[in-house]
């Protein structure tokens, strides 16, 4: 059997099984590493194999596929928590809101938050540095002027983020959502509003994360946040 | 519940400019890609619809059909890049991967209907549409493929070439040259270990070959 699955390396990177056997395979390799390692090698040769088929797709493929990568959301993985914010979100949790968010707040345009349908507040009537907690699964944020929307959906394993009315980031800058929980703080990936329809954002993997963030960053993003948010949204519960 | 700060509000604490390795390498394509960059995907389409069009019509044969399943594999690359792991092979390995896969699947979902002397002609390398030979990188290609394909014995070459390019199953190889399915897997498995040799395809966990 063992040998029988091992010989099936060369038809698993042909994809010549039929798919209800790939499963099988598939945990086989998992089992043995050297089956694994021959594999991926053999995937590697029937990629060259398929690199030389290559032939010029017809002209307006290019323009459709395009066309239909602006308007689809992306699976986004969270990158890896990095250090910096880990010493303000430790400040947070012992009690002291992160550096930042005082500056945000000390600098507050008086701002209208539509919660759900109904409730409207001012938003320097929430407790400083205590945002109001979500119960909502969908949040939309509406500025006076800027008129952005913003809306989350949460279910367990992965997040939606829509927005709308954001001006464009400055030239060669770009927007970056931030996923913050108590003591880490993961890129979950950029986005630049320009153009056309809001765009939904997955963002898989949110975690235990309790906020989201929005700055703006030099354009192809930062490793961590170099500027204010220009949005601080705390998340629905999952 | 949340709270709106001001467009652009502040000066900026530091400016950090990111790091943009070699951009013309797939993996640093896609790494670019799943940060949502669009002009980094321009450039991956630039690299591979040419490969991903031309696999899936050599699979597949039918010009719209495969039109349409180069339209969802690349928009899926978009969508997915995030997934690519370079210490399981390189991106371009990945992207072909997928590109088969659709193929295949594709092919097999409209077995009742398809064509399959039109498949069997497609294991044999007819083409009559363009074959693109425009870059270098695929001309090398193209030439090591043909020679290490010689190098094998016309048994294991034919079973590769109608499992690969034929997107047939083994069932359906060792049926179409009369062989038990055990021998058909045996030659599939050496053919691609001999053409992996030849091509001096070097072995896992090395995504910066």
């Amino acid at each position: 059997m063992t040998t029988d699955l091992h010989v099936f390396t060369g038809v698993y990177a042909c994809d010549a099984q039929p798919a209800e056997e790939r499963s099988a395979v598939r945990e086989h390799l998992r089992d043995c590493d050297p089956c694994a390692a021959e594999a991926r090698s053999l995937l590697e040769t029937t990629g060259l194999l398929g690199l030389a088929a290559a032939a010029t797709p017809p002209p307006d493929l290019r323009t459709r596929v395009l066309a239909a990568v602006v308007t689809t959301p992306q699976l986004l993985r969270a990158a890896e928590p990095t250090g910096d914010l880990r010493a303000q979100t430790r400040a947070r949790r012992s009690g002291s809101p992160p550096r930042w968010a005082l500056a945000a707040a000390a600098s507050l345009a008086v701002l209208t938050i539509a919660v759900g349908a109904t409730a409207v507040r001012s938003l320097d009537q929430a407790p400083d540095g205590d945002p109001v907690q979500a119960s909502a699964r969908t949040v939309s944020v509406t500025t006076g002027q800027a008129s952005a929307t913003v809306t989350l959906t949460r279910d367990d394993t992965q997040l939606s983020f829509t927005s709308r009315g954001l001006p464009d980031p400055a030239t060669g800058r770009t927007y970056q959502l931030w996923l913050i929980d108590d003591d880490t703080a993961r890129s979950a990936g950029t986005f630049s509003p320009s153009g056309g329809p809001e765009r939904a954002r997955i963002i898989s993997n949110p975690g235990r994360a309790q906020t989201l963030t929005v700055t703006e960053e030099p354009a192809g993003g930062s490793a961590r946040p170099t500027s204010k948010p220009v949005l601080v949204l705390n998340l629905p519960p999952a | 519940m949340a709270r709106v700060l001001p467009f652009r509000a502040g000066r900026l604490p530091s400016e950090t400019p990111p790091a943009t390795p070699s951009p013309e390498r797939p993996e640093d394509l896609l790494a670019r890609v799943a940060q949502g960059d669009h002009l980094a995907f321009e450039a991956l389409y630039a690299r591979v619809s040419g490969p991903v069009y031309g696999i899936i019509r050599r699979v597949l044969r039918d010009a719209a059909q495969s039109e349409e399943v180069a339209q969802e594999v690349l928009v899926y690359l978009w969508q997915n890049a995030s997934r690519y792991e370079s210490s399981k092979g390189s991106a371009m390995g990945w992207v072909m991967m997928i590109a088969h896969r659709r193929a295949v699947d594709r092919v097999r979902s409209e077995q009742a209907t398809s064509d399959r002397h039109h498949r069997a002609g497609a294991a044999e390398g007819e083409t009559n549409y363009d074959v693109v030979a425009e870059t270098v990188e695929i001309q090398l290609e193209q030439q090591a493929v043909r020679r290490c394909m010689d190098s094998l014995t016309a048994m294991q070459r034919e079973s590769v070439q109608l499992a690969y390019y034929g997107g047939h199953t083994y069932r359906e190889v060792a049926e179409m040259l009369s062989v038990p399915l055990g021998t058909v897997k045996t030659r599939i498995r050496d053919g691609l270990v001999r053409l992996r040799d030849c091509l001096g395809v070097s072995v896992v966990g090395n995504p910066s070959a």
